[in-house]
């Protein structure tokens, strides 16, 4: 071959290259929005206590996700991309947290975590989410002090120490009550209670008249509450999940103790009613929504969940309903085929979001939703409604 | 001292209930030397199955009630006819890990039918508390201790008085021996799993009203009652209720004394201490 003959031949490879790129590109460019539509699915993982103590959080939880799901679906996904949601559940129980989030990360290649559902599920799956640098959206709040601003952890419920305080402020101004009997959970979640309510007790010039505890699978508070009633409170602060919360109610009620009770927002589920019956009428609840008179904000996620399950929603339906919408938009902006974990974690970040539930400013110092998403509610007629007007 | 009363007063309701399981216990482990995992799910059973007839079919309580201990007691014999008695003639310890298997099928049945949520029964009787020396008595809770005590004397005249109570315990004592004057042993071994479960669920349906009922309630009723039966004689009907009794009391007051936290450690430690001291219980005879 001589030396033109050379050129030539490159010369008609290179004109075949630009051919295939040009080719490729119209195509791409014609065909767009048909290959849109056969997108990879972004795959979106939940661990979530659906059985066990904690369910009364858990199985709302999921509800709420799967309706922001349906509607992201429904409107053609994330930039093309489905949204694929795999319900993994713990049983309440720390060591199925972690087994499940490890499945869900290595084998499943799940580009985000939503859950686990409270302090010890949260917790034990927090030390996956950093191993793997998998962002974790966990519907609580944080419960051990190093684990408040961790990379990969973001929470969902309005940090405990604030919620306390809000309490004491509610029932100081408007229940007028300075004697404080409290009964709590003796687990990590009653203890960060605990320890905001003897730092904060002078700010408001009360006193803790008798503290007791118990746990999560009792189902008789009487003893706890008889010490209680002894020592003469003017309101009750009782800090549980349902439906030992419920239980707590109820049997402060059959002692004969008609004081104010009040409850965080683990209590403002269904199984307060159901299971507290008459006995929760009047219990009031820091919660972040009241469905029967939704705030502005809140209108549209009500009617839509009312449509598709037929009944109001309540508090963790729409925290669930919120951490699905902020996964949504950071998996948009962090955009691709195969989201980067880090810039996910990043978009997470830096999510200004006034949810249904929740109002988020998260920054570099904050992984917790906003105080101002805190709202009260209280039982009435089997119902709750906004304690203040 | 009203303190005081208040935590006897809870520590002899739930102590009942014990008993009421304890004696559950006793009934089969009579007829067969069976220690029958599956029945603290029978209170379960009896609990989720009242708050079906009363909350969802507005059936009145004592008629619900009443069908809910039917209907846990058919159940129960039915498990008997389809897991215990195909394994005729199996070692003891065979049987006694199907009843632990029964009782996981039960609590996961029982999960998909009823759910995750604890359920509310309404009291018997109107729910007010009555004044008791300071401490409040709940109605249920006369209920619930009347109902026990009834409970162990119709099955202490049962086995004292009648031809079959006699023939059940002449099962245990020497199967080939009762089979030989015979005693229909089949039947035996069904009615008592018919009347454990009557039993089961009649606790379940007492205990609804006051602490509420979920899916997962029967493992841990089941390991005190369990225990209940140990401390006061496996086989002894007295034992079982006064077993069930102590046990609720020493519950209720480490729970108001010292802390919940000791609660179930203290009241399952006593039944290691039993185990290693007095096996055959307080009112056993070995």
């Amino acid at each position: 071959m001589d030396k033109t003959t050379i050129t030539e031949t490159r010369k008609f490879f290179l004109k075949l290259l630009r051919f295939a790129i040009t080719t490729s590109l119209l195509t791409a460019t014609f065909f767009g929005n048909s290959i849109a539509q056969t997108k990879e699915p972004y795959i979106i993982g939940a661990v979530l206590s659906l059985s066990g103590p904690v369910a009364a959080n858990g199985v709302p939880t999921k509800d709420g996700i799967q309706l922001a799901v349906d509607q992201i679906n429904a409107l053609g996904g994330i930039n093309g991309h489905p949204v694929k949601i795999l319900f993994e559940d713990d049983q309440s129980k720390p060591d199925q947290a972690v087994i499940l989030a490890n499945k869900l990360i290595s084998q499943d290649k799940i580009s985000l975590l939503l859950g686990a559902s409270f302090g010890s599920t949260a917790n034990a799956v927090a030390s996956v989410a950093e191993k793997f640098k998998v962002p974790q959206l966990a519907p609580t709040a944080w419960t051990k002090a190093d684990l408040r601003l961790i990379p990969y952890t973001f929470y969902f419920l309005v940090d405990f120490e604030t919620v306390v305080d809000e309490m004491l402020s509610y029932s100081t101004k408007d229940l007028g009550a300075k004697k404080v009997g409290f009964l709590r959970l003796t687990r990590e979640y009653g203890q960060v209670a605990s320890e905001s309510l003897y730092k904060l007790k002078d700010k408001y010039g009360i006193e803790v008249v008798r503290e007791e505890k118990g746990n999560d699978p009792d189902t008789d508070f009487t003893a706890q509450l008889a010490n209680i009633r002894a020592a003469k409170p003017d309101v009750l602060i009782s800090w549980f999940a349902n439906p030992a919360g419920a239980i707590s109610v109820k049997n402060a009620r059959q002692l004969g103790l008609n004081i104010p009770i009040m409850g965080p927002v683990s209590m403002a589920t269904k199984p307060l009613i159901t299971a507290g019956g008459p006995s929760a009428e009047g219990v009031i609840l820091q919660s972040f929504i009241a469905a029967d008179d939704p705030l502005p904000r809140q209108k549209a996620f009500v009617d839509a969940f009312n449509k598709k399950y037929g009944k109001l929603p309540e508090v963790f339906e729409s925290v669930g309903f919120d951490m699905a919408q902020v996964s949504f938009s950071a998996l948009a902006k962090a955009g691709g085929d195969n989201p980067d974990p880090q810039k996910l974690r990043n978009e997470i970040e830096r999510t200004n979001y006034d949810g249904v539930a929740l109002i988020i400013r998260y920054n570099s110092k904050v992984h917790e939703p906003d105080a101002k998403s805190i709202l009260f509610t209280k039982v009435q007629k089997g119902r709750f409604v906004r304690a203040i007007q | 001292m009203d303190t005081l009363i208040q935590f006897a007063l809870s520590g002899v309701t739930i102590g009942s209930i014990y008993g009421l399981v304890a004696l559950g216990f006793t009934l089969v482990f009579n007829a067969t030397g069976i220690i029958n995992f599956a029945q603290g799910q029978f209170v379960m059973l009896g609990g989720l199955l009242a708050t079906t007839f009363a909350n969802e079919l507005g059936i009145p309580i004592s008629i619900s009630a009443l069908m809910a201990i039917l209907l846990t007691a058919l159940i129960g014999a039915s498990i008997e006819l389809i897991t215990i008695q195909p394994m005729k003639g199996r070692p003891v310890f065979t049987l006694i890990m199907i009843t632990l298997g029964v009782s996981t099928v039960m609590e996961a049945l029982a999960l998909l039918i009823w759910g995750t949520d604890p359920i509310f029964l309404p009291g018997f009787s109107e729910d007010v508390p009555i004044a008791f020396f300071g401490a409040t008595l709940q109605p249920q809770m006369l209920w619930v201790l009347g109902v026990t005590l009834f409970a162990m004397i119709a099955l202490q005249f049962f086995y004292q008085y009648t031809i079959m109570g006699q023939a059940m315990l002449a099962c245990s004592f020497n199967p080939l021996a009762a089979a030989s004057v015979g005693i229909d042993q089949q039947r035996t071994v069904l009615i008592a799993f018919l009347l454990a479960a009557a039993l089961g669920g009649l606790g379940g349906v007492l205990i609804a009203p006051i602490t509420t009922t979920g899916y997962s309630i029967g493992m841990l009723v089941g390991l005190k009652g369990f225990s209940a039966a140990i401390i006061g004689g496996m086989g002894s009907s007295l034992g079982a209720v006064v077993g069930g009794l102590a046990l609720g009391l020493v519950e209720s007051m480490s729970t108001g004394l010292i802390s919940s936290g000791y609660k179930d450690a203290i009241s399952l430690g006593a039944l290691i201490l039993f185990l290693i001291i007095r096996p055959q219980g307080i009112f056993g005879t070995k």
